[in-house]
C-alpha cells in the first residue's frame, strides 16, 4: 500500500491494519498523519503485520518506536526518518531478520540518544545497503555494521571511532561522520581497506595528522574544519575522478599539487583557511567543470592569472562562477582581459 | 527505488519509498556575502562571486568589468587600487553587493552606478572620492557608512549641505552657523569684561594717588 506524498490528515493506528496479514509493503510517508501503533505491552497484541518487509513512515509525527516491528518475519526496508522518537533505538532492531539481499535502515532526523548495543559493532550480519543515523543525539563510539554500502552518521554527538574502523569499510562507497566531535589520526590502512570508497565526509571534527594519499582517488573529499596538516598528497593519477575537494579550515601547507590539473571532473575546490604558499594556479584553467574556487586566507603570492603561451583568455576557467582569493598576498593589476568574453 | 519479492513470488518494484538515502552528497559553499559569512547549502549557477579583497592589487579597475552582467558579488576592498570608478560598473546589472572600500580610488561616483537596481550593499568608504553622491534609485537607501572616509564627497547622506553650498550663505546655512554666533557673543563679553576691569583698576590706582595727593594738600593747608 503506497499512499505517500498526499495530503492525508488525521490519526492512524497501525494496529487497525492487523487484518491485512498479507501486507508486505506499506508507505504512509509525507502526509499530515499522526501514526501510532497501539499495544498494551501484551506480546499477542503487538504481533501484527508480521508479513511486512517494506515500511515507510517518514514524517508521520511518530513519538514511539513501533513495537510490532519486533515480530515482523523479515524486513528489508525501514524508514522512520523525520519523526519525534526519543530515547534509545531498541536492541531488537538489530536482532530483526534483515533481508539477505541488502537492507535499508533510516532513523535520521529523530531524537535518539542511544542504541542499546552490547559492542560497537552493529550486529546485522547481512549487507546494509543504507544505514542512516544522521541528525540524532547519539554519542560515544560510532557503531559500524560488518558490511555497509552507505553509512551516514552526520550531525550527532559521537566522540570516537573503533580502533580498527577502516576495516569495516571494505564494501562502503559513502561514509559521512560530519559534525561530530571525533579526534585522532586517519590511519593509512584506510587505503588498503576502503577500496570501494567514493564519498568521504569527515568535516567539522577534530581530526589531525596527514592526509592519506588515496584520498585523491575519491570523488568527494570533504575534510573541512579539522586539524589536518602537512602537504596535499601529490600522487594524483591521470584519470583523477575528484569532483569536490573541500579542505577549508585545516593546517595544510606547502604548494598546490600540479596533478590537480588531471581532475577533469573537478567542480568545487575549497582550500581556504590553510597555510598554502604558492602562486595562482593558472594551470587549473583547462578544467571544464570547475565552478567554485576558494583559496582565501592562505599565503598565495604573485600576480593573478598571468597566462603564458598562446592560450586564449576566453578558454580559461570556462565554468568558474565563484572565485574567492581574498586575504592572500597577491599583487599586480586587475587585467582587462579577465572580464571580456 | 528497490525491488522485492512479494508473498506470491512476483517481483514488485517499490518506487518513491524515500526520496534519496543519505548517500546523496550535496555540495555547499561558505562565502562572505553582503558582509557576512553565509553558507549556501546548494550552489546554484546564479550565485556568482568575485572576491579579491585584502591583497596588494594595484592599478585601475578595468572598464571591461562591466561586461560581467551576471555577477552578484564583487569585493575588491582592502587593496591599493587607484584611478576612477569606471562608468561601465553600471553595466553589472545583476550586482547585489559591491565593496571597493579601503583603496585609493579617486574621482567622482559615476551616475551610472544608480543603474544597479539590485544593489543591496554598497561600500565605497576610505577612498579619495570627490564630488556629489548620486541621489536616485538604490542610492537613496545607502547610509553614510557606505561613503565615509572620503573627504571630498558631498551631499546626502554624508552631509546635510547640498554640494557647493558655502556655510555663510543665508537660509539653511544660517541655522548651521548659530553655534559660531554664540561663541562670538561670549568672546565679546569676555573682552568687554576685561576692558571694564582694566579701566576700573586704572581708576582705582589713580583715585588712590588722587586721594593721597588730596590728603597731603589738606594737611599742608592746615599747617
Amino acid at each position: 500500500m503506497l499512499i505517500s506524498s498526499n495530503n492525508l490528515i488525521g490519526s492512524v493506528d497501525l494496529a487497525h491494519f492487523r487484518i491485512l496479514s498479507y501486507l508486505t509493503v506499506l508507505d504512509l510517508s509525507y502526509n499530515e498523519l499522526h501514526v501510532m501503533s497501539s499495544d498494551n505491552n501484551d506480546p499477542a497484541d503487538t504481533s501484527y503485520l508480521a508479513g511486512l518487509n517494506v515500511l515507510g513512515l517518514v514524517s508521520c509525527n511518530i513519538t514511539q518506536f513501533p513495537r510490532f516491528l519486533r515480530h515482523v518475519n523479515r524486513i528489508s526496508h525501514l524508514d522512520l526518518s523525520c519523526n519525534k522518537i526519543s530515547g534509545d533505538i531498541p536492541n531488537w532492531t538489530w536482532e530483526m531478520t534483515w533481508s539477505v539481499r541488502g537492507s535499508y535502515l533510516n532513523l535520521s532526523h529523530n531524537m535518539f540518544t542511544g542504541m542499546q548495543l552490547n559492542s560497537d559493532v552493529v550486529p546485522i550480519n547481512t549487507r546494509m545497503e543504507v544505514l542512516d543515523l544522521s541528525f540524532n543525539r547519539l554519542s560515544g563510539t560510532i557503531p559500524m555494521p560488518s558490511s555497509g554500502t552507505v553509512l551516514e552518521y552526520f550531525n550527532n554527538m559521537f566522540s570516537s571511532l573503533l580502533p580498527n574502523w577502516t576495516s569495516y569499510l571494505c564494501q562502503t562507497t559513502y561514509f559521512s561522520i560530519s559534525k561530530n566531535s571525533i579526534n585522532g589520526h586517519v590511519s593509512p590502512s584506510i587505503c588498503n581497506d576502503a577500496i570501494m570508497l567514493d564519498v568521504l565526509d569527515l568535516s567539522y571534527n577534530y581530526f589531525s595528522g596527514l592526509i592519506p594519499p588515496c584520498f585523491m582517488d575519491l570523488s568527494i573529499l570533504n575534510l573541512r574544519e579539522n586539524h589536518f596538516e602537512g602537504t596535499l598528497p601529490s600522487s594524483i593519477r591521470t584519470g583523477c575522478g575528484l569532483q569536490t575537494i573541500d579542505l577549508h579550515g585545516n593546517k595544510i601547507e606547502g604548494k598546490l599539487p600540479r596533478g590537480l590539473s588531471n581532475c577533469l571532473s573537478l567542480e568545487v575546490l575549497d582550500l581556504g583557511g590553510n597555510r598554502i604558499a604558492d602562486t595562482f594556479p593558472s594551470w587549473l584553467r583547462g578544467l571544464p567543470k570547475l565552478s567554485v574556487m576558494v583559496l582565501r586566507s592562505n599565503q598565495l603570492y604573485g600576480t593573478i592569472g598571468d597566462i603564458v603561451g598562446d592560450t586564449k583568455f576566453e578558454e580559461c576557467f570556462p565554468s568558474l562562477q565563484i572565485i574567492d582569493l581574498a586575504s592572500n598576498n597577491f599583487s599586480g593589476n586587475l587585467r582587462p582581459q579577465w572580464f571580456k568574453r | 527505488m528497490m525491488a522485492e519479492l512479494n508473498s506470491s513470488g512476483n517481483i514488485i518494484t517499490v518506487q518513491n519509498i524515500s526520496p534519496s538515502p543519505g548517500g546523496f552528497y550535496q555540495d555547499f559553499t561558505e562565502i562572505i556575502y553582503k558582509g557576512s559569512d553565509v553558507t549556501f547549502d546548494r550552489i546554484l549557477t546564479t550565485l556568482t562571486v568575485i572576491d579579491f579583497s585584502n591583497n596588494r592589487l594595484v592599478g585601475n579597475i578595468p572598464e571591461s568589468i562591466g561586461m560581467l552582467v551576471s555577477l552578484r558579488v564583487l569585493n575588491l576592498s582592502h587593496n591599493a587600487l587607484t584611478g576612477n570608478l569606471p562608468a561601465e560598473l553600471g553595466g553589472m546589472t545583476a550586482l547585489e553587493s559591491l565593496d571597493l572600500s579601503c583603496n585609493q580610488l579617486s574621482g567622482e561616483i559615476p551616475q551610472e552606478l544608480t543603474d544597479l537596481t539590485f544593489l543591496d550593499v554598497l561600500n565605497l568608504s576610505d577612498n579619495h572620492l570627490v564630488g556629489k553622491i548620486p541621489q536616485s534609485h538604490q542610492f537613496c537607501t545607502f547610509d553614510s557608512n557606505s561613503f565615509e572616509g572620503n573627504a571630498g564627497l558631498c551631499g546626502p547622506p554624508v552631509s546635510k549641505l547640498p554640494c557647493g553650498a558655502s556655510p555663510y550663505t543665508p537660509g539653511v546655512a544660517e541655522v548651521v552657523d548659530k553655534p559660531f554666533h554664540h561663541v562670538d557673543v561670549v568672546l565679546f563679553l569676555f573682552a568687554g569684561l576685561g576692558f571694564g576691569v582694566g579701566f576700573a583698576a586704572a581708576i582705582l590706582v589713580r583715585w588712590n594717588r588722587v586721594g593721597r595727593w588730596f590728603v597731603a594738600t589738606a594737611r599742608a593747608s592746615r599747617t
